[in-house]
């Protein structure tokens, strides 16, 4: 099989440039045809909706064009601010505790001490196959504030029960662990499989200069871990800051309107209020802020990248 | 074109003379009554195509709702050789799909079940079709006025939005009634009687006979609520007492002394309801009566009574009062919600006579009395008035009462449903974060009024 590099430029050439030499060699045109269908059909399925619901977002229910207005509005509605508040907030805590518990999962399951993992990684995966309505369902039977099995528990050791979803404070902390119990896996399994790619030897040269458990961790597995870690935390907090089939599973937004996500906004707007103009701005907003803590999770590796 | 001479003549002072012939008149009145006569024949015609073989595809509400219909429909199968095929979803992606379904003129279903508040949603004059005028259907005295007019559009009394009012509409019946619904007070009258209490007349009585019977250890509770969702069920409170969300206008008038002592009234309620009661849907909230341990609550007759009033599954069978909501005052009259849901005909359905012998088929004399044994929910007097189905199902007479009334209907708005959500979002704040009522009254002020800024009403 022969390989045909592409020709070397001097400078460094810009992306069309990149382009036109790629055409130049007949496989990679071919391989660019065949691509062509493929980026058509992304094309269509993500740029023509975003376009449509920019329009929508800068005109009124009534279709006449308010500019920014529906933006501006969202700045000033209370519950747009209070779900943007709620879903940052989740969403941090979310991916925080998801990622100490998956990472913790990780390293427990890694050690040589414990024995069938494929069994161990098989049961703590569960969560990852169970739809979020299913999940929502389950737990709040488990949080029912009388049957439920949690407040049997408590009553057993003679704690009072927990109004587990039925209080603002509560149920932040309660869908919180929902959203915890399906993600924590997701980390487990990244950092896993994260875990074996470390080279032995790292260890083995950790602890002839003398490094212990602790400083072996911090100085050689962290970093391994960084990259996979960064990619499975920001795919995480995007979910996060989506978060939609728990809510409505649980709470239904409830108690009040204290757990509103953006997404749950969305939907009332767009499907319950029919005002979909003014829900498309709300699009925007979560997408916007999908983008930033997008580039700011890849700017965070490869930073670290360059700076290794 | 020649024809008729005609007599018409100046009088000399420019007025014009345009009697006709008599010849004439004879020709126009023989033209109108053959109008009229095709008319007659086209409607007759119409109502009775059945055309066998025909699938009439209808959308509706996941649940007991639609159960009446559903058990009934063989024999319809069976006496025309039309099928029927029903696809259930649940209430709120019902919703959603419905009136999808209509803004994008899709001719998926034939008929729709809808629930009164989504009128406004749907644009009848658009998306659905005029039965009065297309099939010279006639209003049946034997159904309660209020289940014809709720699916009348524009509604034919009470406030109209601006949006619609400019549209000019002529009102039209765009649809009949399959659920009766309407909201009901229910009591335990044994515990009442053992206790030597009296039936509430107020809401200030039955606050006092909740204290009086509460019992959180035992447990038995004076109250509970459904909460999840709209909290619509606590509307009747507010009405009693003189409150409302919206005044003619549409403008927010929540925020009042009636509203104010409404939301205290509901708070002291929650007093002496289950714990965790405030994120009750209904199951959990028929759970307290079917394990008899609740007093009293709101219950709509579509949706759980049936299991409540079974011996086999509820302690509280045969021991239940229904009657309309409690006055706000001495010698007031209490206000229920009306929560009909009607059969509507899709405008792009391309089965239109098949939809409507059907709808007024299951909707007819003849059939309601088998309709209302397979589960349907009444709205026809004789049905909710039959000895025979008010021994089976007790609450008939009070369901009857109460529509006869008649009931309230929630704003006729596009933005009603949404309304009543943000104002049932504040009261179950206030119970579950122990805010107090004039912080949810100014709470749901503020929503309701953050959300009509941008809604078409």
């Amino acid at each position: 099989m022969s390989v045909r590099s592409l020709p070397l430029a001097t400078n460094r050439p810009g992306r069309w440039q990149a382009v036109q030499h790629l055409w130049q060699i007949p496989e990679q045109r071919l391989a660019l045809l065949l691509l062509l269908p493929s980026l058509l059909v992304v094309l269509l399925t993500m740029l023509y909706p975003l376009i449509v619901t920019i329009r929508m977002a800068l005109s009124s229910e009534r279709g006449q064009f308010v500019g920014l207005g529906n933006l501006t509005r969202l700045a000033t509605t209370n519950i747009f601010l209070e779900s943007m508040s709620f879903t940052l907030r989740f969403s941090a805590f979310v991916v925080i505790v998801s990622l100490l518990l998956g990472l913790g999962l990780a390293l427990v399951v890694n050690s040589i001490y414990v024995p069938m993992k494929t069994l161990w990684i098989t049961i703590l995966i569960i969560p990852l196959m169970v739809s979020d309505i299913v999940s929502a369902v389950v737990w709040r039977l488990m949080y029912h504030p009388t049957i439920g099995i949690l407040n049997y528990a408590l009553s057993l050791v003679g704690l009072p029960r927990v109004d587990w979803l039925g209080k603002s404070s509560t149920a932040f902390f309660s869908v919180g662990i929902i959203e915890i119990w399906r993600s924590a896996p997701f980390f487990f399994i990244m950092l896993y499989a994260a875990l074996q790619l470390i080279p032995p030897d790292v260890y083995e040269s950790a602890s002839v200069d003398g490094a212990g458990g602790v400083r072996a961790f911090f100085d050689m597995t962290l970093p391994y871990l960084r990259p996979v870690m960064t990619v499975a935390l920001m795919l995480q907090f995007i979910g996060a800051t989506r978060a939609f089939g728990i809510i409505v599973g649980a709470t239904e937004g409830g108690p009040g309107r204290a757990t509103w996500t953006i997404s749950y906004f969305i939907y009332r707007y767009a499907f319950r209020a029919q005002q979909m103009h003014f829900a498309s701005a709300a699009v925007l907003v979560l997408v916007l802020l999908t983008i930033v803590a997008g580039v700011l999770f890849f700017r965070f590796v490869w930073v670290q990248r360059d700076a290794a | 074109m020649a024809g008729e001479p005609s007599r018409e003549r100046t009088d000399g002072l420019g007025r014009i003379d345009r009697r006709v012939t008599r010849r004439q008149a004879l020709k126009t009145g023989a033209g109108i009554g053959a109008a009229a006569a095709a008319m007659q024949f086209n409607v007759i015609s119409r109502r009775s195509v059945r055309a066998q073989g025909a699938t009439i595809r209808i959308l509706v509400p996941q649940g007991a709702l639609a159960d009446g219909l559903t058990k009934t429909a063989p024999a319809y199968e069976e006496q025309t050789g039309n099928k029927i095929s029903v696809e259930a979803f649940p209430y709120q992606d019902l919703q959603t799909k419905a009136i999808t379904l209509a803004q994008t003129k899709s001719g998926e279903y034939d008929l729709y079940f809808v629930d009164d508040p989504w009128m406004p949603n749907l644009q009848p004059d658009i998306n659905a079709v005029a039965i009065d005028v297309e099939y010279g259907y006639e209003r049946d005295p034997d159904i309660f006025d209020v289940c014809y007019d709720v699916f009348s559009w524009p509604p034919p009394y009470g406030p109209v939005p601006q949006s619609v009012r400019d549209l000019g509409l002529e009102t039209h019946q765009y649809g009949l009634p399959i659920v009766g619904n309407v909201i009901l007070y229910t009591i335990r009258k044994d515990v009442v009687e053992e206790k030597g209490l009296k039936i509430p007349e107020t809401w200030d009585d039955a606050l006092a006979v909740a204290k009086a019977v509460t019992d959180m250890d035992a447990p038995f509770y004076g109250w509970t609520a459904r909460q999840a969702g709209g909290n619509v069920d606590s509307i009747p409170i507010l009405w009693s007492l003189g409150g409302d969300i919206l005044d003619d206008d549409f403008n927010v008038v929540l925020n009042s002394d009636a509203g104010l002592r409404a939301f205290e009234m509901i708070k002291e309620l929650d007093q002496y309801a289950p714990p965790g009661s405030v994120t009750y849907q209904t199951n959990e909230f028929a759970a307290d009566f079917l394990a008899g341990r609740a007093m009293m609550g709101m219950t709509w007759p579509g949706d759980t009574l049936v299991a409540m009033e079974d011996p086999a599954q509820s302690q509280s069978a045969g021991k239940l009062l229904y009657m309309n909501p409690p006055a706000g005052a001495p010698g007031g009259k209490g206000a229920s919600v009306l929560g009909n849901w009607g059969l509507i005909m899709n405008a792009f359905s391309t089965q239109r006579d098949e939809a409507y012998d059907f709808m007024t088929w299951i909707t007819s004399q003849e059939h309601s009395l088998e309709y209302a044994k397979n589960g349907g929910v009444p709205f026809r007097k004789s049905n909710l008035n039959d000895p025979e189905l008010v021994a089976k199902f007790p609450w008939y007479p009070a369901q009857a009462e109460a529509l006869a009334a008649p009931p309230k209907w929630r704003p006729r708005t596009s933005a009603g449903s949404e309304i009543v959500q943000l104002y049932g979002a504040a009261v179950q704040i206030m119970i579950s974060d122990d805010l107090s009522p004039q912080d949810a009254l100014d709470q749901a002020t503020r929503d309701i009024e953050d959300f009509m800024a941008t809604a078409i009403d």
